[in-house]
């Protein structure tokens, strides 16, 4: 179907299934191989897209999506509109915690031609997290694996008295009023 | 990985069975040419389906040896399971979704149930989670998880049938009313988890200082130790407090000192004021004294020019009245001769 949506299907057992959306194949290869290289108890599947709706032809055969991040690259406006477009095709429950946004490319500060204050808006207007990383280097690309990895826990439902619902009120700055 | 699988499963999959290459990889290219093979493939391979399906839940994501031979095999055993799914899951609208989905999974729900069940079988000893090295056994941690799992999302699918059974179309939604909404909710989110952190600090305060007294009450090599450090500490706050209070002391005279400085300053501003107007004053006065001053002089001063040419005027017909030879005697020719510039001058 041409619209994401994110309780349409059963989950699947002891598993965490992410979606990764962005016009950057290599660096979204590269992202999932480090997610699973990470220690964990549970299935991970990744599945990679350059941009929604997915082919409808093999809806039948993708497991329920718990998580999707979608990359904007900060370097290329291209990477944003893309995404930009992409979220029209996905459902509103989705942004309901299983949405998150990761700006990548943020080590090189004189090379952005996205502006920062677009990239929160995004985030503001979507009640999605956004979330800054480097993926050329080793370190970051593991942190920020360890906390997609932990995001993907909370929203496949496998921490006990914590849901994905939480990350909107989590998200909230102390100094808006 | 997925993708990765796929591209290294898209070579024996030609060979084999004619099936789609490994279902998780969403990728274009590979999706027209399969598109129509899953009709016809489901029908080959059920019977292998069920042998195979156990190894198909790690397959996606662990270790790619094994990945190519069960690939294209198990694409299509999960193929008859979701599809009757699609076909009633488009028609209806979000809020019989959850409801009717289940119905059409039960006829399938045989089939798939005992697989995930041994699924994670090999899924935890695979993913070296369990301890136990058996294909079927689990150990009784795994499968308390797996309760908690699918307590948890039982919840989730709970609170989203609840959201979609809410009819919003009835009234007019203003953004303003749900945002406002939203801010008192999450308002008092915070002061709930704001409290709850206070109380479980107060709590954890209690709790240590119970178990520092029962500490103490045993009177042994730690709780003599335990009693110094707190007589010191309470020295340490005496201290402390002591020079606190002379700091608040010395803040407060420097103050003082502060405001009369700043009282003098502003006395002197006015003293320099006064003696600059002063000044002015009697600079002023001083030149009016000065102008009247050479006035009166310059008016003296005609005076006596006036009085002394009518006495030279009144001397010199004198003399010439009197008929006297003034020509021989030098002194009464230089007062007649004077006249003449007397006469000038005037």
């Amino acid at each position: 179907m041409a619209v994401l949506r994110p309780f349409d299907k059963l989950p699947t057992l002891n598993s965490g299934i992410l979606l990764l959306v962005g016009p950057d194949e290599a660096l979204q290869q590269r992202l999932s191989e480090t997610i699973l290289q990470e220690k964990r108890d549970f299935n991970i599947n990744v599945h990679l897209a350059t941009s929604l709706p997915l082919p409808p032809e093999r809806d039948h055969l993708r497991p329920r999506i718990d998580l999707i991040v979608f990359m904007i690259d900060i370097k290329s406006k291209y990477s944003l509109k893309k995404v930009e477009c992409s979220l029209a095709h996905v459902d509103a429950s989705f942004f309901l915690g299983k949405v998150c946004f990761l700006v990548t490319g943020v080590g090189r500060v004189n090379a952005c031609s996205v502006e920062m204050n677009a990239v929160c808006k995004l985030g503001e207007a979507y009640c999605s997290p956004v979330l800054f990383c480097e993926l050329e280097l080793e370190d970051t690309r593991v942190a920020t694996a360890q906390r997609l990895v932990r995001m993907l826990r909370i929203c496949a439902g496998h921490i006990p008295g914590v849901s994905a619902l939480s990350f909107v009120s989590l998200m909230r700055k102390s100094d808006d009023d | 990985m997925a993708a990765r699988a796929g591209s290294s499963a898209s070579a024996p999959a030609p060979t084999s069975v004619p099936a789609p290459a490994p279902a998780p990889a969403p990728a274009p290219a590979p999706a027209p040419t399969s598109a129509p093979t899953p009709t016809t493939a489901p029908a080959p391979t059920m019977a292998p389906a069920p042998t195979s399906v156990p190894a198909s839940a790690p397959a996606p994501t662990s270790v790619p040896a094994p990945a190519p031979a069960p690939a294209p095999a198990p694409a299509p055993a999960p193929a008859p399971a979701p599809a009757p799914a699609p076909t009633s899951a488009p028609a209806p609208t979000t809020a019989p979704a959850p409801t009717t989905a289940p119905a059409p999974a039960p006829t399938t729900a045989p089939a798939p149930a005992p697989a995930p069940t041994s699924a994670p079988a090999p899924a935890s000893s695979q993913g070296g989670s369990g301890g136990s090295g058996d294909s079927v056994g689990v150990d009784i941690c795994s499968l308390l998880r797996l309760r908690n799992q699918m307590k948890e999302q039982l919840m989730e699918y709970k609170s989203a049938i609840l959201t979609c059974q809410e009819n919003f179309l009835d009234q007019e939604i203003e953004e303003s009313v749900i945002q406002s909404a939203t801010e008192h909710l999450e308002n008092d989110i915070e002061e709930v988890k704001v409290s709850f952190h206070n109380k479980m600090l107060a709590l954890q305060r209690t709790q240590i200082s119970d178990a520092l007294r029962n500490k103490l009450k045993q009177g042994d090599e730690d709780s003599r130790l335990i009693l110094e450090t707190m007589k010191h500490l309470v020295l340490l706050s005496q201290t402390i407090i002591d020079y606190q209070k002379k700091i608040h002391e010395k803040e407060q005279q420097l103050i003082n000192i502060r405001r009369e400085r700043l009282s003098l300053k502003v006395y002197g501003g006015q003293k320099l004021q006064q003696i600059q107007t002063m000044m002015k004053r009697q600079k002023e006065k001083q030149a009016s004294m000065d102008v009247r001053k050479i006035e009166k002089m310059l008016a003296n001063l005609e005076k006596e020019r006036e009085m002394t040419t009518i006495i030279q005027n009144v001397f010199q017909n004198i003399i010439v009245g009197s008929k006297v030879n003034w020509a021989e005697d030098p002194s009464l020719k230089a007062i007649v001769l004077q006249l003449g510039k007397n006469v000038y001058l005037q």
